[in-house]
């Protein structure tokens, strides 16, 4: 890759970082080559473009480096809160006008709160990305919201809580629970969709003190895919947001996680389930390190399709399920989109003849078979090439919204976005004798955490009038 | 990859778009459960003007070679993306309305059991070969159709073929593998029964379907016992075949040497019977149904009439008209329930089409204390649409959301497959694809009014609310039927 520095355009220095597009490897079909412009404007917003001609659509994502994790400590939920309340008005557009405007313009439009990261995309005919430019530029300026937005959306959250988690069966089995088990630190382990009290106490001046706090260009990142041209949208993006006002974010607080040194586990009575479950997860290597890809190996190898141990072991061998969900980062993403302590896990919804124990014994078998012997060499082809399909799905997800997911990810954490062509590259380094080391370090019972869900014998029946 | 399916998540009624292309990367804490949409731009005052961007770039949707097999079996091949993977499709054209009476989702069963072994590839081996390939390989069973399908990386496009036209023509069918997939159908049915969503859109069929195949979603747990392979084979034989096959190929491929494949592979599939079609009748008779769910926060409400079909000459200006009620993010029930008075997060309408057959439905589940209110809000936005004309802006904004996510929808391959498919399970030619965009864009302010007129009329309106009764039925009083 080539590296093109340092370049002035208009009035702003704009230290440029071009990456060519990677030299295709011999097979043409191997091999993620995205091309990716990087540079930050002098307000310190970082800037991924990466243009796609396969559709006339363009994708816009903003990423700000604040997720749940972080939120205050009294205000459990309040980060997802406020990416409700980004949809409320800011200067130039009023309730409801961002939405309208998008739509009307033929896009569609979401945001979602992470471990992480916040996200604000919208994927729009391609004609139409200078007016989403200003319309994310005017946002991240400020807010301009009243009480009753304020009001309005605690009642729409209050609900979403309701509808994914209190009226629902398993509602925080295991995507809530297993983190809440698993770590010790209060950043990685509290309740992230928040407590309904929480949320309801939010106010105004909670939201001014953490957009600014958290939500500058220097805090942030504005990805581009899709079909566009590139002299265009560094014109546009000079344009728009190169006027925002810089402004240092808080440091980022200690989310570190000590070495796990015996099994957790947490048991639960689930008074909407008529079946019970179970979920296991095991503290994830560090982010990046090779322990980390060999992980991402074994994910494939133990939990992901129908060829997985575990399917196979447990669905296949034992019946004792239909299926097993799981993997890294389960339920809120995947594994190149979070930065800090993290589980690998599976769950899965039993019949009462089974128990628990002798379920968690086959997983066991699962585990002990990776950590005796080294894996065949077949079993990491098998595992490479589905993460290499898996890669190019993620890459055209949604219009071009996963590729600009990876592209921000990478900017945000590691200030590399070129690093998503260096993904395939980072597991074929991974050998059976690291897959089997990283099996005995971190597969160990006792980094493991289990949550269960018990049903009550005696639930009331619902009827029909 | 392949999940397990027991995972039965909330209902994600409205959008399929949505679910299809999102639903693995942004399942949780999003700020809308599903896409929805709207109007136009307010007037600015005092404030900037959004820049209104450059001339929109012509859309064509791929071009397709289709053709027939000797026994009978269609073929249709796209050549399309720019991504090494291939996405294969099979539709048989039996489902659910195929079942005998009694014996409700055998037309399932037979489907699952395809993947429990061939005669030449364990479960296992299925499962390896499919893997090896970079690829997923699931079986779905509907009312009216069966797919078998996958996508692989392209440099197996021929091997992928081979591998599913053996599960789909070659099923071992035994014995173990049935008892075992019946055990798997009685949890999931018992996870079902538990969540509110699919409670409701269960009675809300059986309403509004009463007689017809349509009417019962799931089993019942003394049917999946009865199951035999006795009965898997006997459907299998009686409602498989080329003759009620399509298969499509939308990717990127080796045009001849699959043409080949499918040729070699699809030989000896036997030209089985024509597929019969079961059109119902619907009367669309006002009711309120509740059923109790003790100490629910929320209420689960399904409330719709009888609406167009695809076929039907009103079908583009009543899903325009769907949309600005409640089929987009910033539709009227939307802007009012959710983001005015924050009764819910997840309301949205969608219509629920078969051939010849459809049904508009409004569904929310909205906070306990507000099930009245909110039922009242959604028909004053109903009779709002009846009553007045569509401001212009309004109805401009709307088109332009519906012309933008046709491009979106015919972005990915399966999006190209679904366009088809529904185009020939309809009935349909290429024209009504090609001219979509300008049928939705002829559409005026007279016809949505004429569509809400005709077809919402509260006399053919059925209401479903799953909820704490002894705190909902007192404020559904005004709407139960006199």
């Amino acid at each position: 890759m080539k590296h093109i520095l340092s370049r002035l355009t208009g009035a702003f220095a704009i230290a440029l970082l071009s990456i060519g597009i990677v030299v295709a490897q011999p097979k043409a079909n191997t091999g993620i080559n995205v091309p990716v412009t990087y540079y930050k404007l002098p307000n310190g917003l970082k800037v991924v473009l990466s243009p796609d001609g396969s559709a006339p659509l363009t994708t816009v994502a903003v990423y700000y480096n604040i997720g749940f994790r972080i939120e205050p400590r009294s205000r459990t939920g309040f980060a997802h809160l406020f990416e409700h309340l980004m949809f409320q008005g800011s200067k130039n557009l009023g309730k409801m006008e961002y939405i309208r405007l998008v739509e009307s313009n033929g896009g569609v439009l979401n945001g979602s709160t992470r471990f992480d990261f916040t996200n604000y995309f919208a994927v729009v005919p391609s004609h139409k990305l200078e007016t989403l430019l200003w319309a994310e530029a005017d946002r991240m300026r400020g807010l301009d919201i009243t009480q009753e937005n304020l009001k309005n959306q605690q009642g729409v959250v209050g609900n979403e809580v309701k509808v994914n988690v209190l009226n629902q069966p398993y509602g925080t089995f295991p995507w809530i629970d297993l983190p809440m088990t698993a770590f010790t630190n209060w950043y990685n382990s509290h309740n992230f969709y928040g407590d309904l009290k929480d949320i309801e106490a939010a106010t105004l001046e909670d939201s001014k003190d953490f957009f600014n706090k958290w939500y500058s260009p220097k805090n942030a990142v504005l990805v581009v895919t899709g079909d566009f041209e590139e002299k265009d949208a560094k014109v546009w993006v000079d344009k728009y947001f190169a006027k925002l006002a810089a402004q240092t974010p808080d440091p980022l607080p200690d989310i570190s996680e000590p070495r796990q040194t015996e099994e957790r586990s947490m048991t639960r009575t689930d008074k909407l389930a008529k079946k019970p479950a179970v979920g296991f997860g095991w503290q994830m290597p560090k982010r990046g390190t090779p322990e980390y890809y060999a992980m991402g190996l074994i994910d494939q190898i133990m939990l992901q399709g129908e060829d997985s141990l575990l399917y196979q072991e447990l669905v296949k061998k034992k019946s004792y399920t239909s299926g097993v969900n799981g993997g890294i980062n389960a339920g809120l993403g995947h594994m190149f989109n979070y930065n800090g302590p993290m589980l690998i896990s599976g769950d899965l919804i039993h019949d009462e003849k089974f128990t628990a124990k002798e379920i968690l014994a086959s997983v066991d078998t699962v585990v002990e078979g990776l950590q005796n012997k080294p894996v065949e060499q077949a079993a990491i082809d098998r595992a490479i090439v589905k993460l290499r399909s898996g890669l190019y799905d993620t890459m055209q997800q949604f219009g071009g919204v996963g590729r600009a997911d990876l592209l921000a990810c990478y900017a945000l954490f590691d200030d590399k976005p070129d690093n998503i062509n260096q993904i395939e590259a980072n597991f074929r380094k991974v050998t059976p004798a690291l897959i089997q080391a990283t099996a005995k370090e971190y597969l160990r019972k006792t980094n493991r955490t289990i949550v269960m869900i018990n049903v009550e014998t005696a639930a009331a029946e619902g009827g029909v009038q | 990859m392949n999940k397990g399916q027991n995972r039965l998540r909330k209902r994600a009624a409205s959008s399929l778009i949505f679910k299809d292309l999102m639903s693995k990367l942004f399942l949780r804490l999003c700020v809308f459960a599903v896409i929805l949409t709207l109007t136009a731009i307010a007037t600015f005052a005092q404030k900037e003007t959004p820049p209104a961007g450059g001339q929109p770039k012509p859309f064509v949707f791929p071009a397709t070679e289709d053709y027939t097999l000797p026994n009978g079996m269609k073929v249709t091949l796209v050549q399309y993306g720019s991504v090494p993977k291939v996405a294969v499709q099979a539709v048989i054209y039996t489902g659910t309305k195929d079942d005998a009476k009694g014996k409700k989702a055998v037309s399932e069963m037979t489907g699952s059991m395809l993947k429990e072994g061939s005669k030449a590839r364990t479960a296992e081996q299925i499962a390896l070969d499919t893997a090896k390939m970079g690829g997923s390989l699931n079986v779905g069973v509907g009312t009216d159709s069966t797919n078998v399908r996958g996508e692989v990386l392209s440099e197996f496009d021929a091997q992928f073929i081979n591998l599913l036209a053996d599960v789909m023509l070659n099923p071992s069918f035994r014995q173990k593998d049935l008892d075992r997939l019946k055990a798997n159908k009685l949890r999931q049915l018992a996870v079902a029964r538990t969540q509110a969503g699919t409670l409701a859109w269960e009675k809300f069929r059986e309403i509004v379907f009463a007689g017809h195949p349509y009417e019962q979603i799931n089993p019942r747990d003394e049917e999946v016992n009865a199951y035999s392979l006795d009965d898997v084979r006997k459907f299998y034989a009686a409602n498989y075949g080329a003759s009620k096959t399509h298969l499509y190929i939308v990717g990127k491929f080796d045009q001849a040497a699959v043409k080949a494949a499918i040729s070699k592979a699809f030989a000896g599939y036997a030209k089985g019977t024509e597929s019969t079609r079961n059109v119902p009748t619907i009367a669309g008779k006002r009711s309120l149904t509740t059923i109790n769910r003790a100490d629910a926060p929320q209420s689960t409400i399904y409330l719709g009439m009888p609406s167009p079909s695809a076929t039907d000459p009103d079908y583009v200006k009543f899903v325009v008209m769907d949309s600005l009620l409640g089929g987009s993010f910033g539709s009227r029930i939307t802007s009012n329930i959710r983001e005015n008075k924050g009764y819910t997060y997840s309301p949205g309408s969608f219509i629920w089409n078969r051939f010849k057959t459809g049904y508009w439905i409004e569904s929310a589940d909205v906070t306990t204390e507000q099930t009245g209110n909110s039922i009242k809000e959604i028909l004053f936005e109903i009779n709002r649409m009846r009553n007045d004309p569509v401001p212009a802006a309004e109805l401009q904004g709307i088109k332009n959301y519906m012309a933008g996510l046709y491009v979106l929808q015919n972005s990915t391959r399966f999006g190209v497959i679904g366009q088809l498919e529904n185009m020939n399970y309809n009935g349909l030619d290429k024209t009504t694809i090609d001219n979509y965009v300008r049928r939705v864009l002829a559409v005026t302010s007279a016809d949505v009014q004429a569509m809400a007129k005709k077809y919402l009329t509260e006399d053919r309106m059925t209401i479903v609310v799953v909820g704490d009764l002894a705190k909902v039925n007192e404020q559904l009083k005004p709407y139960e039927v006199q």
